[in-house]
């Protein structure tokens, strides 16, 4: 059995993987103070409620992401050939589908609040002699929400395309979301303390159809990895890299013709090469010197297979 | 960009009004105008009762001490308790009284203060003499549970002289009983509309400020009627 080489990241990409990894501990300590400090502010706010359901499956992600990078820095072995690269992928899902259930949860929580006209009640909080009205309590808890979560997001899209990882890059466009609804619910929260309680209803809603619409949306494009799709940027455009190797393998003059197809194996590219050429025969050295050049074009082309055929 | 505006401006613009938060159907500036507060009254002895065709309880003197507060007249109404749930919802009355506790089922349907009073229940004896599996006489069936699950034995059969008595400590206190044994607590509340945050504030300002006024009004409950449940 012929194992893949274990390859992966280079010891630049080393460092920013232990900053990712770094961040993601950071997020999941900065995320628990969030949610505590909502819980404990959130009264009968629908809003408040729908950031605080929020903020603790935006944990989720940072979670998947260590757990997805533990396992896939695995070497590969005689049961797992290919290596552990797919448990990014298989973390990715994970992550999405929570994300998806999460946020059809919510929307339709938050529905029912607006059909039943719930109105949030909010009264005193003692703080040594001090009374304050409790409302006043969840603009600095959703400030908190607000603000740290953009430092964060901004951090982990750069580490994100240099490792090529998409949970991470899930992980930055969530809390770039937890932002966001966080903004959205303190309109909620100045609405019904202007006494227009269906403002906090429909900033509920507004968050939560963000999350659903998110998670449908990472879900989809996680299925499709698994579904061995042609490979996608962070964005989901598709990779120029095989028209690239295609463009680069015709420039050579014994090359007749040639095909490629990729997918994404976690963080690499794996791939096959047919090449129609020209000439009668090829040696094996010749084949593995256009491999290794084919590799060198870019780190993630790691599982690379170049082969001859007749027919194309 | 257009969104941090809008919060920046939210934040701002209520920290700087005072007349916030504001009610979402205007229920005090009603009381106000109308001078009248319109009060539900669910019979609980001894937090609302009937006396000589007249209303009485602690919870019915803590409701005309805040509509003096207030300025206005109160307006009492005997409801029952889901009568008095529905006329919240339709904003017919303004608040419900009736000893309602943290508990109570339907407390999710309105709104509801802060505890006026957290009652707590003991087991009370003459002489200090309580051992684990001793019969305990209950001043009411809801204790029964609470009374077995500190490994005592409830009864209430008549002849209970002699027996410690599981009752509300104003009730013990009254009735000459040590304290011996908490068995239970519960937190008193009144109910209010939902969403009527700046009537909520009122009352529960009121509230903070006269948290002493219920213990002396049921020990003059206890001492007037000896009342127990």
């Amino acid at each position: 059995m012929r194992i893949t080489t274990q390859g992966e990241f280079s010891k630049a990409q080393l460092a920013d993987l232990r900053k990712a990894k770094m961040l993601s501990w950071l997020s999941l300590v900065y995320l628990s103070s969030v949610a505590i400090i909502m819980y404990l502010t959130m009264g009968t706010s629908q809003a408040m409620k729908t950031v605080w359901i929020e903020d603790m499956l935006s944990m989720v992600a940072p979670i998947m992401f260590l757990i997805g990078n533990a396992f896939c820095s695995r070497k590969p072995n005689a049961q797992y050939p290919y290596g552990f690269h797919a448990c990014v992928d298989m973390c990715f899902l994970g992550a999405s589908i929570a994300l998806m259930l999460v946020g059809a949860f919510v929307v339709i929580d938050s529905a029912m609040v607006i059909a039943a006209q719930d109105r949030p009640t909010i009264g005193l909080v003692v703080i040594g002699s001090y009374e304050i009205w409790g409302g006043w309590l969840m603009y600095p808890a959703l400030l908190w929400g607000t603000i740290p979560p953009i430092f964060l997001g901004k951090a982990k899209i750069k580490l994100s395309r240099n490792l090529y990882d998409k949970v991470l890059y899930t992980d930055a466009k969530v809390n770039k979301a937890d932002g966001l609804t966080a903004a959205v619910a303190i309109i909620g929260v100045t609405g019904f303390a202007l006494g227009w309680w269906w403002l906090d209803a429909i900033a509920a809603l507004i968050i939560s159809i963000e999350i659903l619409e998110d998670g449908f949306k990472h879900t989809k494009d996680a299925i499709t990895v698994l579904m061995n799709k042609t490979p996608t940027d962070m964005e989901g455009k598709i990779e120029k890299l095989p028209m690239e190797i295609k463009e680069y393998l015709k420039t050579l003059d014994w090359v007749k013709d040639v095909e490629v197809r990729f997918e994404e194996e976690g963080h690499i590219l794996g791939g096959e090469i047919f090449l129609s050429i020209k000439k009668e025969y090829i040696s094996a050295k010749e084949l593995d010197e256009v491999t290794d050049h084919i590799k060198s074009m870019d780190w993630r082309l790691q599982d690379i297979i170049v082969t001859v055929t007749e027919k194309l | 960009m257009w969104l941090q505006r809008i919060v920046i401006f939210c934040i701002v613009f209520t920290f700087g009004c005072s007349k916030l938060p504001a009610d979402a159907n205007d229920t005090l500036e009603h009381i106000q105008a109308n001078k009248v507060i319109k009060i539900g009254v669910v019979i609980n002895p001894p937090w609302t009762f009937m006396a000589q065709g007249e209303l009485k309880g602690p919870d019915v003197q803590l409701m005309q001490n805040f509509a003096q507060s207030l300025h206005v007249t109160p307006e009492f109404q005997l409801l029952g308790y889901e009568e008095a749930i529905l006329a919240l919802q339709s904003f017919a009355i303004d608040v419900v009284i009736g000893g309602l506790t943290e508990s109570i089922h339907g407390k999710e349907d309105v709104g509801y203060t802060r505890p006026y009073y957290t009652e707590t229940f003991y087991i009370g004896t003459k002489n200090n003499n309580l051992k684990k599996k001793d019969l305990v006489h209950c001043s009411s069936p809801m204790l029964y549970k609470f009374v077995a699950r500190k490994g005592y034995k409830p009864v209430s059969r008549v002849n209970t002289s002699g027996l410690p008595l599981a009752a509300a400590s104003w009730q013990l206190q009254a009735a000459g009983y040590e304290l011996s044994k908490k068995i239970y607590e519960q937190k008193h509340i009144f109910f209010i509309p939902k969403g009527e945050n700046k009537f909520l504030i009122r009352l529960e300002q009121f509230i903070i400020q006269h948290d002493q006024d219920i213990p002396i009004l049921l020990s003059k409950v206890a001492n007037e009627n000896n009342h127990t449940r």
